[in-house]
């Protein structure tokens, strides 16, 4: 498989603080790969590293095969376009003008394409008005339409999606999944906000603690994530009885409610709770989500 | 590099505080000119001032606009972030502390030609031409490096600290310390090293006299080693250049721009080693 990046190893200490330790990810191309992880977990400085912001204590990273220690990864960093934490946009100029700016930056012959740019991201019609002046979503997608000038084709997006309004948080959802899938652009995505992941990534990287704990693909997940059975009933006690005698994988929630972590017969329950006097009052089928899967890797605790 | 500094004369074009320095500096020597001109109408017997005298008012004041645009121009990166598309587009930190530099000068120079145009086309029709046209020759480039050395050190500042108001409050800190510091030693060397002074004296008819008193050392000229720090302050700071030349003394260029070439190259290297470490967010 081909890979956009590679960290091998990689470690970022602040003073006596190790934000990140020994971190190893793979970021396959065409992916989006969703970078998940509590606040202060590290995501922010993976990217910071990978964007040539900061520089690693130890351990290296790869783009495009091209290693982090190779003077080289400047101009392989020409193909990636990122949002790390805010949009760095200039607030006194306008959205073309920003565009217009980057296209300097980057030393690109002429400003061909802008125009289909500030539509991809909705913002064709923001004429003469200032960055200053647009709504955070606005400032996001303006950041994401800078991050493609210049057509990468590895983008990286850092939380983008916190403090927008449910409508900024499906466009830019959309805005993502139209890039990957019409431009084939690989996607990485930092969040916390783990429902908002599950919509959008083929892959993933569960990272705790500066370490990376799990890498899997959406496929993967979906094997992992165990259905379940949450049944109601007028008590517990013998239903665990019963389910011991089945042999079934369950977890008691209270005394009238339980999870079964199997496909049962109803008829054959309802029959075998019978002469302990015990009614089913109601079952759901449910699917352990990607936030019960973290959860029980990562575990509780803060604001994951 | 050349991308870069293109990048940032765009930037610089629509920065409007650069703009109200220009129209400032501009409007001033418009005023400086204007001024004299209207009392000699009022007053007949108002002697003119040369051009020369009026053409050297600025060279003080103008390290205050550079220290102030430096500031914002630079720190405008940081509070909006947008240096990082400069670092992830895969230019050096080397390329962009330089282009930063280069441009900042560049915008303090365009603030000295906003001095300079109305002093050409109102000043040499009014006041006739600079009586010692090669000394405000030399003045002109002087003042050119002496404007770099001090964007130079702005510069530091400016991309070391990330925070755009600490950083501008250090810039013009640094600039009141040198300006005060140049000042200090530039009055220091201007004292006499000898008193001539005399007494007044009324006599009872009404007469009034001067009474002539011995010549007296004046306790306040520093003479020996400390004379020649202090020279050599004065002349080394961008300020104490910038004062002298304000007071249309005699200077030598030729060391005057050796000391601001060793303030931008030491300040520059000094900068860029920092800056090269520095982890940004």
């Amino acid at each position: 498989m081909d890979y956009v990046l590679e960290t091998n190893n990689l470690t970022k200490n602040y003073g006596k603080f190790r934000a990140l330790q020994g971190l190893t990810m793979h970021i396959p191309q065409g992916s989006i790969y969703g970078f998940v992880g509590k606040n202060g977990a590290g995501k922010t400085t993976l990217i910071r590293l990978i964007c040539g912001l900061q520089t690693p204590t130890s351990g290296t990273y790869s783009l495009y095969g091209i290693d982090s220690k190779q003077k080289e990864i400047k101009k392989s960093r020409r193909r990636m376009g990122a949002v790390v934490e805010t949009p760095a946009i200039y607030m006194e100029m306008t959205a073309k003008e920003n565009l217009k700016q980057q296209s300097l930056i980057l030393g690109l012959p002429s400003y061909d394409g802008l125009d289909d740019l500030l539509k991809l991201v909705g913002l064709e019609n923001t004429g003469k008005k200032k960055a200053k002046n647009f709504s955070l979503g606005m400032r996001q997608r303006l950041g994401i339409a800078i991050a493609l000038v210049g057509d990468p084709d590895f983008l990286v997006l850092d939380e983008p999606i916190n403090g927008l309004d449910p409508q900024g948080i499906i466009e830019i959802r959309e805005l993502i999944l139209k890039l990957n899938r019409e431009q084939n652009i690989t996607v990485l995505i930092s969040s916390h906000i783990l429902d908002e992941l599950s919509r959008l990534a083929t892959h993933y990287g569960i990272i705790d603690g500066g370490c990376m704990v799990k890498e899997l693909s959406a496929g993967e997940l979906e094997a992992a994530c165990r259905k379940k059975v949450h049944i109601t009933v007028t008590n517990t006690t013998p239903l665990c009885t019963v389910l011991d005698e089945l042999g079934v994988e369950y977890k008691v929630a209270s005394q009238t409610e339980a999870d079964i972590f199997a496909k049962v017969n109803v008829s054959q329950l309802a029959q075998k709770l019978s002469p302990y006097g015990c009614e089913i009052l109601s079952m759901q089928e449910q699917d352990e989500s990607l936030e019960g899967y973290y959860m029980s890797l990562v575990g509780g605790g803060r604001n994951a | 590099m050349r991308n870069l500094i293109s990048a940032n004369f765009a930037k610089l074009k629509k920065d409007k505080f650069f703009w109200f320095a220009f129209f400032l500096m501009f409007s001033w020597s418009t005023i400086q000119l204007l001024a004299p001109l209207i009392e000699a109408v009022q007053n007949p017997d108002f002697e003119l001032p040369t051009l020369d005298a009026l053409f050297v008012q600025y060279y003080p004041l103008i390290g205050g606009l550079c220290a102030i645009l430096t500031g914002l121009f630079i720190g405008r990166e940081y509070s909006d972030g947008t240096i990082r598309n400069k670092v992830i587009a895969g230019h050096s930190r080397s390329v962009i502390y330089l282009s930063n530099f280069v441009v900042s000068t560049a915008a303090g120079w365009f603030l000295n030609i906003a001095w300079i145009i109305p002093m050409l086309l109102i000043g040499i029709p009014c006041f006739g031409m600079f009586s010692s046209p090669f000394t405000i020759a030399a003045y002109t480039l002087v003042s050119l490096l002496m404007i770099a050395a001090l964007t130079a050190v702005f510069s530091v500042f400016a991309m070391l600290i990330t925070n755009k108001t600490n950083s501008s409050i250090s810039i013009i800190c640094a600039f009141l310390f040198v300006l005060m510091l140049g000042s200090a030693c530039y009055n220091q060397l201007c004292e006499p090293e000898i008193i001539r002074g005399g007494d007044i004296v009324v006599e009872e008819d009404g007469n009034v006299s001067m009474e002539k008193l011995e010549p007296q050392n004046n306790p306040a000229y520093v003479s020996g080693n400390t004379r020649k720090i202090l020279t050599f302050v004065r002349d080394f700071l961008p300020t104490g250049q910038a004062i002298q030349m304000a007071n249309e003394e005699k200077i030598d260029p030729p060391i005057m721009l050796l000391y601001s070439s060793v303030i931008i190259v030491l300040s520059t290297y000094i900068g860029i080693i920092v800056f090269r470490k520095k982890d940004l967010k």
